[in-house]
């Protein structure tokens, strides 16, 4: 879609999570550069060419609320297919998998979330707890 | 040769859960406690698991005979390389079978476990008594009567029936498994001059960062790297949900093993903890020991006035 769209956020109103999660959801930025941009944290943002997210850098526990959110956005996503590039992930950790599964089944098109990219440790993961796989789809890179 | 069955006298401690060590010397002790155990709990239409070290795996199956389906054979050393994760396997199994009375054979200890090893699958052995009580399942263990005297003599403890080539009797020093867990509950040896790395939640990515770096330099391969990163991750994110917010991970490296171990203030209120397989999509989470005990070689937890230890071993390939 042909479209610019600026959003404004005021720092003084918002908690610094608060502020990773709004920054991790676009594609460029303007402004000082915010904590998750210093520290190997969890950051999202939206596939320039399909649905999707990209995820980069590192899930755990810390991570949680970003997690969460990006993976609100996919359970309702009204797109057919929509993808998960989780090639610049260096760490995911099993809460964000279990977040990311639940979405998965509980998308309205019925269709499985396409994961790009997966780390070993999603590949580790599904070895262990088999039913997560459910309504995923790993792909290559 | 006195075949166990849980119809035996002496098997009449638990009138449900059956739970007998068989003290074996000579492969053909073996063969003949275990094979003929075998091959009369598959006559009789139950489920049986067998999970015995590796060599005597094919020597079993060729002396049972047994082509039936409802026998099930595991390599221990495999399977059971780290004590901590034997109960889930075994109570997998009796979950899949609650009808038919299951019957397991497990032999967690065998010549050539470390003192390490051989302590936390005695604990095991306890947990067995206290994670099946009650429930309709015979665990008969076997016992190499080459295994030193002191892991014999913690057999007789954890077992409430005992046996030989004579027959079964009442062990008459079973004790408590709670108590047996306590004797389990030995001072860890201090490391020399390991990294230390004090976090609280903000700092849980960096740590991982430093841990993958770290085991990477001193030696571990790709294959276990994942394994190594998934069980520190686990562990330092209990820390800060459980552990009082903050812990503190030292690393360090022995001779063919890494070593991870996290100290926090939480506490263990359940010896249980992290021996079942949790449901991966449960919101409550307890997800983390359980994995631990599967990605590593080795869990030692301990429990002292300050808090909770847990240290988690990977052996370098």
């Amino acid at each position: 879609m042909p479209l610019t769209a600026w959003c404004f956020y005021d720092r003084r109103l918002l908690a610094p999570d608060a502020l990773d999660v709004l920054t991790g959801a676009h594609l460029t930025r303007a402004g000082a550069v915010p904590r998750s941009h210093v520290r190997p944290g969890l950051s999202v943002v939206p596939l320039a060419g399909s649905p999707g997210f990209r995820l980069s850098g590192s899930a755990g526990y810390e991570s949680r609320r970003v997690a969460a959110s990006t993976s609100a956005a996919l359970a309702a996503s009204p797109a057919q297919d929509i993808t998960l590039d989780l090639s610049s992930l260096d760490h995911l950790d099993v809460a964000t998998l279990a977040d990311i599964a639940h979405a998965a089944r509980r998308r309205p098109s019925g269709t499985p979330l396409r994961l790009v990219g997966a780390p070993p440790a999603l590949h580790r993961m599904l070895e262990l707890f088999t039913e997560l796989g459910t309504g995923l789809q790993a792909v290559g890179q | 040769m006195t075949t166990y069955t849980p119809t035996s006298a002496a098997s009449r401690v638990d009138p449900v859960f059956h739970h007998p060590a068989l003290f074996y010397t000579t492969e053909k002790d073996f063969l003949q406690g275990v094979g003929e155990f075998i091959r009369v709990e598959a006559a009789d239409g139950r489920p049986v698991l067998v999970a015995v070290p590796g060599p005597r795996l094919q020597l079993l199956r060729e002396a049972v005979g047994v082509e039936s389906e409802s026998v099930t054979f595991v390599d221990m050393r495999q399977a059971g390389r780290n004590p901590g994760r034997i109960l889930s396997m075994l109570q997998d199994f009796a979950d899949r079978h609650p009808q038919r009375r299951p019957s397991i054979v497990g032999e967690p200890i065998w010549v050539g476990r470390t003192e390490a090893e051989a302590r936390e699958a005695t604990r095991h052995e306890a947990l067995i008594n206290l994670a099946f009580a009650g429930r309709p399942v015979t665990i008969l263990c076997p016992y190499d009567t080459a295994l030193p005297e002191r892991v014999l003599a913690e057999a007789h403890r954890t077992h409430p029936v005992v046996g030989d080539t004579d027959g079964y009797l009442r062990s008459t020093r079973y004790e408590d498994p709670q108590t047996v867990c306590g004797d389990c509950d030995r001072p860890l040896e201090e490391p020399t001059d390991p990294l230390v790395l004090h976090f609280t939640e903000q700092d849980l990515a960096d740590v991982r960062v430093t841990a993958g770096h770290w085991a990477q330099t001193s030696g571990l391969s790709p294959r276990r790297h994942t394994d190594w990163l998934l069980a520190v991750n686990e562990a330092t994110g209990n820390s800060v949900r459980h552990g009082g917010g903050q812990g503190i991970l030292r690393l360090w490296r022995t001779a063919d093993t890494l070593i991870a171990e996290v100290r926090d203030r939480g506490r263990l209120t359940n010896a249980l903890v992290g021996r079942r397989r949790p449901d991966p999509l449960s919101p409550a989470g307890g997800r983390g020991v359980w994995m631990m005990h599967q990605l590593c070689d080795l869990v030692e937890m301990r429990t002292p006035p300050s808090g909770l230890i847990v240290r988690m071993h990977l052996t370098l390939d």
